[in-house]
């Protein structure tokens, strides 16, 4: 995805600002993380158990990516299907365009898939003839408002009824105007009656795959709408779009990872539908597409095996870690300006999109580590986080003057001397400005820090001071 | 397919079918109880009679349900063809998963693997030897097979959504409704 990640300080502040925004976000505690508590508290096996064994999984996996890759096309093709490989966000789109146009395809149906967010395939679809209908309910409401996804789980988050209410009235033209839409049920019933048209009208299907299975040709994926199943099955052709890191050995390592992805997502054991398809319908089967199709994308990812970074690509996309996040908490995921928001994007999307444009994102954190326990693989976030800064400060970005600065603070810093002759300056300036008051509220031009903060008055004296002047009171 | 690597999985104390009731219901599932397959023609009549529903179902084509004794259930209407999203449609599972209350779909001729996401209402057939512990004993079924069918589909309950203020609505796009019969 085409970043705006180097806004991301001037979004981050209009979220803070923004009431609706807020209000949604207070679901995250109720909505999300009690949920997966409940769930895991409820398991019988110990959560550290469980996420152990999610991380040898994973890690296991990535240590034998290429050889589990050609596993997985060649049982693919053995069932009589295809195996594409791009590259990078073009050549993703450019393959599927190309699938596409050759079976003649007009109107295509997607499930959830973050993967073709983060190549941009729609746009692209519609620039070439092809009409793209998502049919995830929470991906069709922001498809009609023209947004983005907020959240890798609930891409609607950031909304209410009425705005989807209000997005409903204004597309489903046909309707009657008067019909009530005035609560979810009524919201719900409408999105499966518009979108059961769609469904059987499509000429193609894309999905994603929350995993793939080397050993069988297996792609896997998790819904609770069902909109997955019959975005693949009415239509001729379905391809699944899906990163490389995805792929796992057996079903029985999917089968362990299931089991973590739906508690730390939603906290259930289980959604409604988890759907294994390997390859078109067999001759007698009596239904199933007839060309099925693997987009296998890189796109940077290949990139990080072997890096400091690689264990990100553990992930398994379930939401804990941004559910958590005390900064996506208070700014949700459309300030991120990036395809992954939160801590999983403070710690993929520099790799995807390079440093240039999302150096912002690991610094925002405190590096309070509430992802790195949540998360189900065990994903080291915060020391990725401080890799990316590191390689932010030597490679000069955003730019050499931040160097500079921060080499300047070094100089006085190292002589503390001079240190504390700025800084007793610095505290006898801010007492006289505070007055009698505590605290203060403003400075000349750091209006910008004090919106959200006040200043403490510094103290009559330094601890240093204090120190020297007690020291002969104590005994070592 | 190579053999199932020692993962640590969960157990407990109820038998299997006990353990899948439990969860089926949990699931928003309806699950019965009859004795044998030939009960499902009246216990669908009078579970559709009950909740003041359309004595109307849609069988699939070629299926074996068609020679249960529907001539029990005469009120009911019996349709072959896939049904539509007001529909109640009825199907056989081809096993269940106790861990989760979860039913197992594999895609053949008989048994399309859309018609689970069509109906408005659905109703399963489940052989009470059929529930096995855990997906891993599916697994190994498969192995035993020696292939994956296209299409293997776990359904769990009925359609649901939370896409909207973060709050559960049934009936997104599959079944508004699951009704399992185990049979045996």
């Amino acid at each position: 995805m085409t970043t705006d990640a180097r806004n991301f300080p001037q979004a981050a502040r209009a979220a803070l600002r923004n009431e609706r925004l807020q209000g949604a976000l207070t679901h995250l505690k109720e909505g999300f993380q009690l949920k997966r508590a409940a769930a895991f508290a409820a398991y019988p096996i110990p959560f550290e158990n469980l996420r152990e064994q999610g991380r040898a999984i994973r890690d296991s996996a990535l240590s034998q990516l290429d050889t589990l890759l050609l596993q997985f096309e060649a049982q693919v093709q053995a069932a009589g299907g295809h195996v594409h490989w791009a590259r990078d966000a073009a050549e993703g789109r450019e393959i599927i365009t190309r699938i596409l146009k050759d079976s003649g395809a007009k109107t295509v149906t997607k499930g959830k898939s973050m993967v073709t967010e983060e190549i941009e395939l729609n746009p692209h679809l519609a620039a070439n003839g092809i009409t793209p209908i998502e049919t995830d309910l929470g991906e069709y409401i922001i498809q009609l408002r023209n947004e983005r996804p907020s959240h890798i789980v609930a891409p609607a988050f950031h909304l209410r009824r009425s705005d989807v209410e209000e997005s409903f009235r204004k597309a489903h033209e046909a309707l009657p105007p008067a019909r009530l839409l005035d609560d979810r049920p009524a919201l719900v019933a409408e999105a499966r009656a518009v979108l059961r048209r769609h469904f059987e009208a499509a000429d193609a299907g894309i999905t994603g795959a929350n995993f793939l299975v080397a050993e069988t040709g297996t792609a896997i994926i998790v819904t609770n709408e069902g909109n997955g199943d019959l975005t693949r099955l009415l239509p001729r052709t379905h391809i699944v779009v899906t990163g490389i890191e995805k792929i796992v050995p057996q079903l029985a390592d999917a089968s362990i990872l299931l089991r973590l992805l739906t508690r730390s997502a939603t906290g259930q054991e289980i959604t409604s539908y988890v759907s294994f398809m390997s390859g078109p319908k067999r001759a007698n089967d009596a239904d199933g597409p007839q060309n099925f199709h693997v987009v296998l994308l890189d796109n940077g990812r290949s990139g990080l095996l072997g890096s400091p970074a690689q264990e990100v690509l553990q992930c398994i996309r379930c939401g804990a870690c941004m559910n958590h996040c005390p900064v996506y908490g208070a700014i949700g995921g459309h300030a991120y300006g990036a395809t992954y928001p939160g801590p999983l994007g403070a710690a993929l999307d520099p790799g995807l999109d390079g440093l240039a444009k999302t150096y912002d994102l690991p610094n925002a954190s405190s590096f309070c580590g509430r992802c790195e326990t949540v998360c189900p693989v065990k994903i080291p976030l915060t020391r990725i986080m401080r890799h990316w800064r590191n390689q932010a400060f030597s490679r000069g970005i955003p730019s050499s003057s931040f160097g500079t600065g921060l080499k300047l603070w070094a100089w006085v810093a190292r002589r503390p001397r001079l240190y504390q002759m700025g800084t007793g300056v610095a505290a006898r300036m801010l007492r006289l400005l505070a007055g009698a008051q505590p605290r203060l509220r403003s400075l000349p031009m750091l209006s910008g820090w004090f919106t959200a903060r006040d200043l403490a008055k510094p103290a009559a004296a330094s601890f240093q001071s204090e120190w020297r002047k007690r020291r002969g009171n104590c005994k070592p | 397919m190579k053999p199932v690597p020692d993962y640590i999985l969960p157990a407990w104390t109820a038998d299997a079918a006990a353990h899948f009731i439990g969860k089926s219901k949990a699931s928003v599932a309806d699950v019965h109880e009859i004795a044998a397959p030939e009960e499902a023609p009246e216990a669908i009549l009078a579970i559709l009679t009950g909740a003041g529903l359309a004595p109307r179902l849609h069988l699939p084509a070629h299926s074996p349900l068609n020679a249960l004794s529907w001539q029990r259930a005469p009120g009911l209407a019996v349709v072959q063809g896939l049904p539509s999203g007001d529909d109640n449609a009825f199907s056989g599972a081809d096993y269940g998963i106790a861990e989760t209350g979860t039913l197992v779909f594999l895609s053949g001729p008989q048994s399309a693997s859309s018609w689970h996401f069509r109906p408005g209402r659905e109703f399963v057939l489940l052989r009470r030897s059929s529930i096995l512990p855990r997906f891993e004993d599916i697994i190994a079924l498969l192995s035993a097979e020696g292939r994956m069918p296209a299409t293997l589909n776990l359904v769990t309950g009925p359609s649901r959504t939370a896409d909207i203020e973060q709050t559960i609505e049934l009936g997104a796009h599959g079944p508004r409704a699951v009704h399992i019969l185990i049979a045996g």
